[in-house]
């Protein structure tokens, strides 16, 4: 008898459930979410905005562009209305077009604030109130202001800024640095002006230079090594090509300031990655009432360099 | 500042209780009756044997290590002890109690084939009064291996069939218990933690049953004796070899070989056993038949020195447990990972010539888990935990047969968690910390049928700097209605200041560094609330019933808003789980049989956003049968079921905006992304989960070999249970499909 039940217990399981499986289904419905971007920048008076939808076909080719939505920046006591238009740009030789709003005669001044406000033809309202960037000007005191530099003993260039106060580091500013080298290349009969990025270093790893790039971080200084500086020259000019086809212009210095919204967006979708973190999800950030998105400033400052001639010389320029 | 006031409270209510038993008896002309049970074969200790003084009609069980105490017994008499368990004929010993002295009695039992019949015969169908603690289970490595195996024993898959007690699945040994995540669990050998418990991706535990003597498991309502975890303990006591013979064990699974060697030394015993994977084979079919090139070993051993010239009713014991995992994809674009855990301890036991046992522990531990990344796009990451413990226990018995119990324990732990950033510069993010913690309580035995068993835990400091005391009281109690009805509850508060840092979403999780709970962070801790009752319904049939309530504050759950690089990685986070358990069992020789239902219902709550933890099944039933088929053969079946676990559905894309060169104007235009949006967290719930297995085994000698088979069916009727969804493909992946495995086991 009992092992009767025990026989019966096994079979009957086995009859009940071997075909039994039940569906998954892994999506909702399609969640309504709007999107405001729209980055001030201080070196430019036309500025844009883009106001995009959630989508449910990641393969789709469509655009997700809002198209009729009224926008309004409100700064220092007036109004700037955002019109519709249509931008041209190439994007991996590809000529692209990209729909979007813009505004003329826009240059955000300091310590303002400054608010947006989009109304979507769906009745959605996208809000969003920001402070500009405190900084007016900014010094480079102390820094290189020619390659290779005239201290001796150092292999490093050293560009270090702050304000007038020197109370931007403490503010816990952002700051985005880069060092370019402007040269021409003699094509045929024609100069074309160019220009190239040069790392702060290269790291030799598995018998390979591979060039890193300044961090964009809170620190109010960067450093590029004069061998990064020098691997950088030498790789402007082409192999096969004559080296008298080239000329070097100069090197500028710039760093974006970044007010505090666009530091926390960049840090999330860019370098959340670059610290020591544990975090193992890209974290969403966004300062849009009503929805995603972005809307945050910056400012930019550029300090020149000029090249010793007989450096220049030694790599045959 | 020193913890002045409850440190005087905590010592006040030492003193108290240990100059005023609760419960005390006149003393005159009485004596005490102390002894230890063992298997007379292979000298181990045997925990739970039942112990009942037939003059005195009164019984009890022997502890964890074998010992049992019955004090206040009329003296200059003689008594017959009765001692039997399951598996063993059962003795009777006259025993001669001296006065005022403790008598010591040494009972070695005689295993039998034939022994449920021998121990019903004695049992009253009563539940024992000395069982106060609520939320127990004894569990003995004999029982776990009649029961279907997945490849091999297991304890963790084995614990799984207790009501209250959550697995997510075939692919991994990973529990939770009563709504508690899996960092909550405290999983101890020989009194010393096993940080990371799991071979294999977790499909595995790490400790081999062939070390096992029993295991301690507490989902709940744990007395003061236990500290630093919130949800459970598993306390899992090794062998300790055979004092009269050399023997020696091997076996074969299709997943590892392993032996075990065991034999007499001067004064005492040792064992060592150890195992090693030699095959993936069978992993690919819990792996939905991707190959995961994983190797591992885990090796064990015990040595026991017990002279008594040199110190009477003393044990001197000397233990240690290495495991390491290794995957290795011999492929430089595929990263590596490995992990490993160590333990080497010391312990003296000793009974004196009082009713005090003491204990006196040291251990070293550590756990290293390591990711490699080779040349792949993942960063290093290494998590190096050491610990260094010291710890004194004792357990007094009074007269009254009530009990007082306490202790010391100095823990230093240093963690070490190394990350890399994008460059490969690598910093310690870790921390290290002492703990000193102080721990009392009393067992008060028999009044008017009520029983409890109340303490507190002190810690005087956490382990990351600058932390208070925190006092961790608890109760458990229990009161007979009739002799067949026993209504327990406990009551506590629990701490916790070590936790892991992993996303509890991940389905595989390789890399569960652990770590210091944070400067800024409070330590977690969780109430417990537990009632129930068991029914003795027949001399066969029990029926135990219990409901809890459970409230977990501080918990350290990762930070999904820390957008920048000094945001804290970790925020707290609080949780609640209730529920109700049923477990019905039926012993009717040749059949045993167990049904538990548990209904159960957790939340966390992180910032304004509250969800069900991945864990969170709302209904589950366990059921298993184990029928003795006679002549060497038994079969066992069980059949799991869990209602389905829930899971966050995908609620389509927005195109993000990705700034990587804000120098360039165009990007702004050029760099959106699909991004993915989620509906609700957790808020779906997948398919239920249910599966059979069946088991067939056959024990037979074979010359000088004792050899036993087993014949395993996983999955029996092909259940497609869900896996995972790849969101890249669109694929359900499911999880064990119907899997055949076969073990031999060869003793010596």
């Amino acid at each position: 008898m009992k092992k009767l039940i025990f026989v019966l217990f096994a079979v009957v399981a086995m009859v009940f459930f071997v075909t039994c499986s039940e569906e998954f289904e892994p999506n909702a419905s399609v969640k309504e979410v709007y999107v405001l971007n729209c980055i001030l920048r201080g070196d430019t008076t036309v500025q844009y905005a883009i106001v995009s939808g959630s989508f449910g076909d990641i393969n789709s080719q469509n655009q997700y562009f809002v198209n009729g939505a009224k926008i309004v920046i409100s700064y220092n006591d007036s109004i700037f209305v955002m019109r519709d238009t249509i931008v041209n740009h190439s994007n991996a030789g590809k000529n692209l077009v990209t729909n979007c709003y813009y505004v003329k005669n826009l240059r955000p001044v300091i310590n303002k604030t400054i608010g947006i406000e989009a109304k979507l033809p769906s009745g959605a309202l996208l809000r969003s109130v920001s402070q500009t960037l405190k900084v007016n000007a900014v010094y480079f005191y102390g820094s290189d202001n020619i390659i290779p530099p005239k201290k001796k003993n150092t292999d490093y260039l050293v560009y270090i800024w702050d304000d007038l106060g020197g109370t931007l580091k403490n503010r816990n500013s952002f700051f985005v640095p880069r060092l370019q080298i402007f040269y021409t290349e003699r094509i045929g009969n024609k100069l074309e002006n160019k220009e190239i990025q040069v790392p702060s270093y290269y790291l030799g790893q598995g018998g390979q230079s591979i060039p890193i790039y300044p961090e964009a971080s809170h620190d109010n200084y960067a450093k590029f090594t004069l061998e990064a500086v020098t691997k950088t020259l030498k790789s402007i000019i082409a192999p096969n090509n004559d080296q008298n086809n080239y000329s070097i212009v100069k090197a500028v210095f710039s760093v974006l300031i970044l007010d505090e919204n666009l530091t926390k967006y960049y840090i999330a979708t860019q370098t959340y990655l670059e610290g020591f973190t544990v975090s193992l999800a890209e974290p969403d950030f966004t300062n849009i009432e009503g929805g995603k998105g972005i809307f945050g400033n910056y400012v930019k400052f550029n300090y020149e360099v000029t090249f010793d001639k007989d450096y220049l010389s030694s790599m045959g320029f | 500042m020193f913890p002045g006031k409850a440190l005087y409270n905590f010592f006040f209510t030492l003193i108290l209780f240990s100059l005023i038993p609760f419960n005390s008896s006149k003393s005159q002309s009485v004596g005490t009756l102390r002894g230890i049970v063992t298997d007379s074969l292979t000298t181990e200790v045997l925990p739970y044997a039942n112990v009942y003084v037939q003059e005195l009609k009164s019984g009890t069980h022997t502890d964890n290590r074998g010992y049992f105490i019955f004090t206040s017994m009329p003296s200059k008499k003689e008594y017959a002890i009765i001692i039997s368990f399951v598996g063993y004929i059962t003795q009777i010993k006259k025993v001669y109690v001296n006065e005022e002295k403790i008598t010591h009695v040494n009972v070695g039992l005689v295993p039998t084939d034939i022994t449920m019949k021998t121990v019903e015969k004695i049992e009253k169908r009563e539940t024992p009064a000395d069982n106060i603690q609520i939320s127990s289970q004894n569990i003995l490595i004999k029982d776990l291996e009649t029961l279907p195996k997945g490849v091999e024993t297991d304890i963790f898959r084995s614990l799984q069939l207790i009501a209250g007690v959550q697995s997510t699945g075939d692919v991994s040994a990973r529990y939770y218990v009563r709504g508690g995540a899996g960092n909550e669990n405290l999983i101890l050998l020989n009194d010393a933690p096993i940080y990371n418990p799991f071979h294999a991706l977790g499909i595995f535990s790490v400790i081999d049953p062939e070390i096992i003597n029993n295991i301690n498991f507490y989902k709940g309502g744990f007395n003061s004796q236990y500290s630093s975890r919130l949800s459970s303990v598993m306390n899992i006591a090794t062998k300790d070899g055979n004092k009269n013979n050399f023997g020696a064990t091997a076996a074969l699974s299709e997943l590892t070989g392993k032996m075990s060697v065991q034999g007499p030394i001067p004064y005492g015993s040792f064992i060592v056993t150890a195992r090693k994977t030699y095959s993936n084979e069978i992993l690919k079919k819990f792996l939905n038949n991707r190959n995961v090139p994983i190797d591992f070993y885990d090796a064990s051993f015990k040595l026991n020195y017990s002279n008594p010239d040199f110190a009477p009713i003393s044990k001197f014991t000397f233990f240690g447990f290495t495991s390491k995992d290794v995957i290795d994809y011999q492929d430089q674009l595929r990263p590596n990972f490995n992990w490993s855990n160590s333990i080497i301890g010391a312990n003296w036991f000793h009974a004196g010539d009082t009713p005090l046992f003491s204990e006196v522990t040291l251990y070293y531990c550590r756990f290293v888990g390591e990711e490699l990344p080779n040349l792949s796009n993942v960063r290093y990451k290494q998590n190096d935990l050491r610990d260094i413990t010291a710890k004194v226990d004792f357990h007094y018995v009074y007269d009254s047969k009530d009990e007082l119990y306490g202790g010391l324990k100095i823990t230093d732990i240093d963690s070490k968690l190394y990350l890399a950033n994008s460059v490969g510069y690598i910093k310690d993010v870790g921390a290290r910390g002492s703990s000193i913690s102080l721990y009392t309580g009393y067992k008060l035995i028999g009044i008017d049928n009520l029983n409890a068993d109340f303490g507190t835990r002190l810690n005087l400091t956490r382990l990351s700097a600058g932390g208070s005391y925190f006092v961790e009281p608890r109760i458990n109690f229990n009161y007979k209605l009739v002799p067949s009805i026993n209504f327990k509850a406990a009551w506590g508060i629990y701490q916790q200041d070590l936790t892991t840092v992993s996303d509890e979403n991940e389905i595989i999780s390789l890399f569960e560094p652990w770590i210091i709970t944070p400067e800024y962070l409070k330590p977690s801790s969780a109430v417990h609330y537990i009632g129930g009752f068991d029914f003795i319904l027949s001399d066969k049939t029990k029926i135990n019933v219990e409901g809890y309530y459970k409230l977990m504050h501080n918990l350290a759950v990762l930070n999904e808003q820390k957008f920048k690089p000094d945001d804290h990685d970790l925020v707290d986070a609080s949780g609640k789980s209730y529920g109700a358990e049923l477990t019905i069992t039926h012993n009717e020789e040749p059949v045993s049989i167990q049904l538990s239902y548990a209904y159960s219902w957790s939340t966390k709550t992180v910032g304004y956003t509250e969800y069900h933890p991945r864990y969170d099944s709302r209904q589950a039933i366990k059921f298993f049968i184990t029928y003795d088929l006679g002549n060497g053969w038994s079969a066992s079946a069980i059949w799991d079921y869990n209602s389905g676990m829930p899971y966050t559905q995908y609620a389509g894309y927005y195109d993000k905006l990705y700034l990587s060169n804000l120098f360039d104007a165009s990007e702004f235009f050029t760099s959106s992304e699909p991004y993915r949006l989620y509906a609700s967290r957790n808020a779906a719930r997948l398919p239920d989960y249910h599966r059979q297995d069946l088991n067939v085994s056959k024990k037979l000698n074979l010359f000088f070999l004792k050899l036993n088979i087993d014949l395993n069916l996983l999955n029996v009727y092909n259940r497609k249970n869900f896996f995972y969804f790849d969101a890249n493909t669109g694929e359900r992946v499911n999880m064990l499909p119907f899997l055949p495995t076969i073990n031999v086991r060869a003793e010596l």
